[in-house]
C-alpha cells in the first residue's frame, strides 16, 4: 500500500483549524465576519464560559436555503468568490471557504438559517466534523451558529486555552475592533447570559468611536477625513479615502492596543499604518506613548492583498507610501484644527489620568463585579435582563435604553473622589461636542496672537514657572519653559531650514555592514542622507562607510542612527525618512537657550512671549511633546468651589 | 598609625592627583588616596582603575600604617591648615585626627583593603624622552577632546607607535576624533618595546600624567609593559592601563599627493582665525576659505547675526580653490606649532587642509573638511 495517502475530510479540517481557530475568539471572528458578510445589521453573540462551552452567534442576515447551508459545512464552499479574478479584488470579509467546516470539525456543532422567501429553516447538526442531523425548524429570517464545547476532540489545543476571563477579555476585545470598523451594524456581546455591551445599529464612525473608546475618551476624539481637497485627491492615491478619529495628544496609552485599524472594513495590524499615525502626532505626543485612534482606510480591492495570513490580520499594501503619507497628513491636519480652538484641546489634555476600563477589563468586571462597583460603569450592565433565554433572536426589536445612549451622560459618573487632584478629576465629563466644533473650522495655520483680538489676557506669574491668562471664561496656564522652548527650537528649525547642509568629512570614515535587505533599503536613500547632511558610500557588498555627517550632530557616532533609520523604513515598508535625531538635537539646543522655570518675569516679557508663541506652527506642545497650556473653564471651576454639584 | 609632614611636601602632589579621584564613578574608594606610612617615608597612591598614580616622600613616621582616605577633602583640609607642619594620627575604628592644637579634624576614613590594588610591574625597558616632547605629546593628544558618551575607542585614546622617519626610530603619537588628526614625532634613546608595536593610550590618563611634566630640561623614562604605559619620574610614577581595540589608517589622510603648499604667517593666520570664529555658532559652524592667485579670503554668514570678510596675502598660484573649515580646529592646530611660518596643504574643494612645519614633518595637523550644499 503507499505510503502516501490524502487525508479524509475530518483531519484535513482540523488541520485547518489549527490555522484558523486558535481560540475561542477566532471563532468569534469568524461568525461575525460571516454575518456581516450576509448582510446582518443586527449580530448578537453569546459566549459561556469564555466560549470554551458555548460560542452563539446571531444574525439578521439573508440566511441560507436548506441545500446551501449542507454544502457550507463542506471544505471550500464558500459564496465570496467565483473566479481566479475574485480572488484579487475581494471585498467580503471571508473567502476561503474554511471557517465554518474547521470550526464544525473541533466542536459540536449547529447551524440554523432560514431566507426570507423560506417558510421554514434549517437546522443543520455536527459533531466532531461528522454531520449528525439535518432537520426543518421554526427560526427568523438569519443565521444562528452554536459552537459548543470547542476542542472537545483536539485535547491538545483545549489545553492550552486560558482562563475564562481572559478568552472573555479576547473576544470582548475582538468585537469592540469589529463594532468600530462596521458602526453602522448593530452588536451586542452577552457573556455568560448577561449583557454586557451593546452597540446599537445606524451609528457614524464618530458615534461609534465614542462608544468604543469609553467615556473618558469620548470627548476628546477629534474626526479626521482624507481627502479633504480636491488636490489632496489629485496628489494621492486614486480611489483612497481615510476616514476615522484620532484622540486628542493628552490621551495616549503605554501599548499602541487602543489604535484601531481597518483596511476596507476588515481590522488589521500593520506597522506601516502605526508608524504613519505616530508620524502624524509627531511633536504632541511624548516619546515612549502611543496615541489612540480608529482608522478606517478605503481604497480600491484590487490595491491591497489580504490573503496574507489565514486569519487575514495582515494586509500588503501594493504601493504602501502614498496610504502612508495620506494618513500622517489626515491626522496631522486634524490635530491642527483640534488645536484652533486652543482652550478645549488644552483642556482635553490635562484628563490624561482618567482613561476608561479597557474592553477586556470591562469584561472582566462583568463577570466577576459586586454590585456596589457596577454603577462604575452602567452602561455596561443595564440590559442584562433582556437575554435571559438563549437564543435571542429579537432582542434588538426592544433595544433597551442603552442604545439610545450613543452620548455620554454625565451624571452616571461617580463624583472627583478627591479634590486634592483638581486638575484631573472634575473636569471630564461634558461637552462631547467640543471635537465635533473643532472640525467646521477650515484648516489653516493659526493666527498670529494679538492680545486683543485672540482675548487673551496675562494675568500675572505664578511660582515663577506658570504664566496665568484668561480668556473667554477660560483659566489658562502656560508653562513659560515649555513656552520657549516651543518658541525658540521653531526659531531654531527655520533657520537650519533656510541655511546650507553643513556637512562635517570624516578622517576616519564609519563603516556599517548591513544585511542585504537593509542594503537595498539603505542604497535607495542615499540621496536623501546626503540632503540631511550624511554622505553614504557604498563599499563594496553589503557594507557602506559613512563619510560625512552633519555638524550639528558631528560629536555622535552616526553609524548605530542610520543602521536604526534603515531598520525602521524596511520594518515600516518604506514611511521615509526621519530625520528626528536632527530635531532632538535642536531640541536640545532649544532647551538649553529658553527661560527655564523659577525665572521671575514681567508682565512685558509674558505678554512678548504669549505673542510669539501664538505665532509658531504648533504652540500647543513644547518640543518634547509636553503640554503648553493648560486650560480650566468656568464649569469646572465652580464645580470645585462646589458652586454647583 | 601615626606620622607628620611639611605642607609644602606633599601639597603639590594632591593638588596634581585631584584629576584622577575626582572622576564621578559608582566605586567610592577611587576618590580616596591611599597613604602608607614606613622608615621615615610616606607613598601615596590614587587610582582609579585606569590610571594609578604613586609618589614617596620623606615625613616623620611615629607609629607605621595604612590608611585610605577621601582625596578631594584630605586636599582642602591640608591646602587650608594654618600650620606647615602637620601631622596625622589613625586614632581609632578607622577614625583619623588631622591636626594638632587650635585645628583639628576628625574624618572618617575607609578600609584600605577596599583599595584597589596597584599593578605591579617590574623590568619596564624605559626609554628616556625630553619633557619638551613629552610634554608637546600629551598637547597634541588632549587638544582633540571628546564628548562624554563617547565610544569609538579611537576617539577616547591616541595612538603610540615606533615609526622609522629617515631612518632613525621616532616615537610617535597620533590624536584624532575623525574630524581632524593631529600626528607627533619625538626623538629617544633606549630600547623601545612596545609589545604589540603599537598601543591605545587613554587620552584622560596621558592628560593627568601631563600635570607631572613640570620642567623643560629633564629627560622622562616611559616604557610599556603588561598592557600598561608606564611614566616614572624621580620619586613618582604613572601606570595607565591601555586601551584594547584597533586603531585606523590614518596614513590615507596624511597623503600629500597633488597637495599645493602655501606658506603662511602662522601668527597672524591665528588671530585671524580667531576673529573669524566669534561669528561661528552651535549650528554654523563653517567658514569659506577662497584660495585664488596670492589671496586667501575667508568669509562667513551667519543667519541673523550676521557676516564678515577677512583678507591675506599667501604664496597660492594655480586654479582657484574654495573650501570650507571649523576654524576652531585650525586653531587647535596653529597653537601647537612653534614656528613663525607653516605650510598649509590642500588640494581642491573636498579635500582636507594639512598644515605642518617649514623645516619638518614632526607636527602635522590634518583638518577635514565641511561640504556644504
Amino acid at each position: 500500500m503507499s505510503r502516501i495517502r490524502i487525508l479524509p475530510d475530518i483531519l484535513s479540517n482540523q488541520i485547518a483549524a489549527g490555522e484558523v481557530v486558535q481560540r475561542p475568539v477566532s471563532v468569534v471572528k469568524e461568525l461575525v465576519e460571516n454575518a456581516m458578510d450576509a448582510g446582518a445589521d443586527r449580530i448578537i453573540v453569546e459566549i459561556e464560559n469564555g466560549g470554551k462551552t458555548l460560542i452563539r452567534v446571531s444574525d439578521n442576515g439573508c440566511g441560507l436555503s436548506r441545500d446551501e447551508a449542507v454544502l457550507a459545512l463542506e471544505r471550500y464552499a464558500t459564496s465570496k468568490i467565483y473566479t481566479k479574478e475574485d480572488l484579487f479584488s475581494i471585498s467580503t470579509f471571508g473567502f476561503r471557504g474554511e471557517a465554518l467546516p474547521s470550526m464544525a470539525s473541533v466542536s459540536k456543532f449547529s447551524f440554523v438559517s432560514r431566507t426570507a422567501d423560506n417558510v421554514t429553516g434549517t437546522r443543520v447538526d455536527m459533531n466532531g466534523g461528522k454531520l449528525s442531523g439535518v432537520t426543518d425548524t421554526g427560526a427568523p429570517v438569519g443565521t444562528m451558529v452554536e459552537v459548543r464545547q470547542l476542542f472537545f476532540n483536539t485535547p491538545a489545543r483545549r489545553k492550552f486555552l486560558k482562563s475564562e476571563n481572559t478568552e472573555s477579555g479576547h473576544i470582548a476585545d475582538a468585537l469592540a475592533g469589529l463594532a468600530m470598523g462596521n458602526p453602522g451594524v448593530g452588536f451586542r456581546l452577552v457573556v455568560n447570559r448577561r449583557s454586557v455591551k451593546s452597540y446599537p445599529p445606524g451609528q457614524s464612525l464618530f458615534q461609534r468611536a465614542q462608544m468604543v473608546m469609553g467615556k473618558a475618551v469620548a470627548d476628546q476624539l477629534y474626526e479626521m477625513h482624507w481627502p479633504e481637497t480636491d488636490e489632496d485627491a489629485a496628489g494621492g492615491l486614486p480611489g483612497l479615502s481615510i476616514r476615522g478619529v484620532c484622540a486628542n495628544p493628552g490621551v495616549t496609552r503605554s501599548t499602541a492596543n487602543r489604535i484601531f485599524l481597518f483596511v476596507n472594513r476588515r481590522l488589521v495590524y500593520d506597522r506601516g499604518l502605526i508608524s504613519a499615525m505616530f508620524q502624524g502626532y509627531r511633536g504632541r505626543i511624548m516619546k515612549g506613548r502611543y496615541p489612540v485612534g480608529a482608522v478606517c482606510v478605503d481604497l480600491p480591492c484590487d490595491q491591497v492583498d489580504v490573503n496574507v495570513h489565514p486569519a487575514k490580520r495582515e494586509i500588503k499594501f501594493i504601493t504602501p507610501g502614498p496610504v502612508y503619507k495620506a494618513l500622517s497628513l489626515a491626522v496631522a491636519n486634524t490635530l491642527f484644527r483640534g488645536q484652533d480652538d486652543e482652550l478645549s484641546y488644552a483642556r482635553a489634555v490635562m484628563n490624561e489620568k482618567k482613561a476608561s476600563p479597557t474592553p477586556l477589563q470591562a469584561a472582566l468586571t462583568s463577570a466577576s463585579l459586586p454590585e456596589t462597583e457596577k454603577k462604575m460603569a452602567p452602561d455596561l450592565f443595564e440590559s442584562a435582563s433582556t437575554s435571559q433565554s438563549p437564543p435571542v433572536y429579537d432582542a434588538f426589536d426592544s433595544p433597551p435604553e442603552s442604545f439610545q445612549a450613543a452620548e455620554p451622560r454625565e451624571k452616571s459618573w461617580p463624583p472627583a473622589p478627591d479634590t486634592k487632584l483638581p486638575a484631573q478629576a472634575p473636569l471630564a465629563d461634558h461637552e462631547p461636542e467640543t471635537p465635533e466644533s473643532g472640525m467646521t473650522t477650515p484648516l489653516s495655520a493659526p493666527e498670529p496672537f494679538q492680545s486683543t483680538q485672540s482675548g487673551f489676557r496675562v494675568v500675572g506669574q505664578v511660582l515663577n514657572i506658570y504664566i496665568v491668562l484668561e480668556k473667554e471664561n477660560h483659566l489658562v496656564l502656560v508653562d513659560q519653559h515649555a513656552a520657549h522652548e516651543r518658541i525658540v527650537f521653531e526659531q531654531l528649525l527655520n533657520r537650519y531650514k533656510r541655511m546650507d547642509v553643513q556637512s562635517q568629512s570624516l578622517a576616519v570614515p564609519e563603516v556599517l555592514e548591513l544585511s542585504h535587505k537593509e542594503a537595498l533599503v539603505l542604497e535607495s536613500i542615499m540621496a536623501d542622507l546626503a540632503g540631511l547632511g550624511i554622505r553614504v558610500e557604498a563599499f563594496g557588498g553589503t557594507s557602506f562607510v559613512i563619510k560625512a555627517v552633519p555638524v550639528l550632530v558631528e560629536q555622535k557616532q552616526l553609524g548605530p542612527l542610520v543602521v536604526e533609520m534603515v531598520e525602521k523604513i524596511s520594518r515600516a515598508n518604506g514611511t521615509g525618512i526621519k530625520d528626528d535625531w536632527l530635531e532632538d538635537a535642536l531640541a536640545t539646543m532649544a532647551c538649553h537657550r529658553s527661560v527655564r522655570g523659577g525665572q521671575s518675569m514681567s508682565l512685558k516679557e509674558m505678554t512678548a512671549l504669549v505673542a510669539q508663541l501664538f505665532t509658531c506652527d504648533n504652540p500647543m506642545h513644547c518640543p518634547h511633546g509636553r503640554p503648553v497650556f493648560i486650560s480650566f473653564d468656568a464649569r469646572s471651576l465652580e464645580k470645585l468651589f462646589k458652586r454647583v454639584v | 598609625m601615626k606620622f607628620s609632614f611639611n605642607k609644602k611636601d606633599i601639597l603639590e602632589v594632591l593638588a596634581k592627583i585631584q584629576g584622577i579621584t575626582g572622576r564621578k564613578t559608582s566605586l567610592k574608594i577611587t576618590s580616596d588616596i591611599l597613604i602608607k606610612a614606613a622608615e621615615s617615608k610616606i607613598t601615596i597612591t590614587a587610582n582609579d582603575l585606569e590610571t594609578v598614580f604613586t609618589g614617596t616622600y620623606d615625613a616623620q613616621v611615629e607609629t607605621s600604617g595604612i590608611l585610605s582616605i577621601n582625596s578631594k577633602k584630605f586636599f582642602e583640609i591640608i591646602r587650608e591648615y594654618p600650620n606647615e607642619n602637620i601631622c596625622i594620627n589613625e586614632v581609632e575604628n578607622r577614625w583619623v585626627e588631622i591636626g594638632t592644637g587650635d585645628s583639628v579634624y576628625h574624618i572618617v576614613s575607609s578600609d584600605y583593603e577596599n583599595f584597589p590594588e596597584t599593578p605591579v610591574i617590574e623590568n619596564v625597558n624605559f626609554i628616556e624622552i625630553t619633557a619638551k616632547d613629552l610634554k608637546k605629546m600629551v598637547a597634541v593628544s588632549s587638544v582633540v577632546g571628546y564628548q562624554n558618551e563617547e565610544k569609538r575607542i579611537y576617539v577616547l585614546g591616541s595612538l603610540i607607535e615606533k615609526a622609522a622617519v629617515e631612518g632613525e626610530d621616532v616615537l610617535r603619537i597620533v590624536s584624532t576624533d575623525s574630524r581632524r588628526l593631529h600626528c607627533f614625532d619625538a626623538s629617544f634613546t633606549g630600547d623601545l618595546d612596545l609589545g604589540d608595536s603599537r598601543v591605545i593610550i587613554p587620552k584622560k590618563g596621558l592628560a593627568e600624567l601631563g600635570k607631572f611634566i613640570d620642567s623643560d630640561i629633564e629627560t622622562i623614562k616611559v616604557g610599556v609593559k603588561k598592557n600598561h604605559f608606564v611614566f616614572q619620574r624621580a620619586n613618582e610614577s604613572i601606570m595607565i592601563k591601555l586601551l584594547e581595540g584597533d586603531y585606523p589608517d590614518y596614513r590615507l589622510v596624511m597623503n600629500f599627493e597633488g597637495m599645493i603648499p602655501i606658506e603662511i604667517d602662522r601668527a597672524m593666520f591665528l588671530t585671524l582665525m580667531k576673529r573669524v570664529s566669534i561669528l561661528t555658532s552651535e549650528d554654523c559652524k563653517s567658514v569659506i576659505f577662497n584660495f585664488t592667485e596670492n589671496n586667501l579670503t575667508v568669509t562667513i554668514t551667519n543667519p541673523e547675526i550676521g557676516e564678515s570678510k577677512e583678507q591675506l596675502m599667501v604664496g597660492f598660484s594655480g586654479e582657484e580653490i574654495k573650501s570650507a573649515f571649523n576654524p576652531r580646529y585650525f586653531m587647535d592646530a596653529l597653537n601647537l606649532f612653534k614656528d613663525d611660518i607653516v605650510t598649509l596643504n590642500i588640494k581642491n574643494s573636498k579635500s582636507p587642509c594639512i598644515i605642518k612645519s617649514m623645516k619638518n614633518n614632526n607636527l602635522i595637523c590634518v583638518i577635514m573638511s565641511i561640504h556644504l550644499s
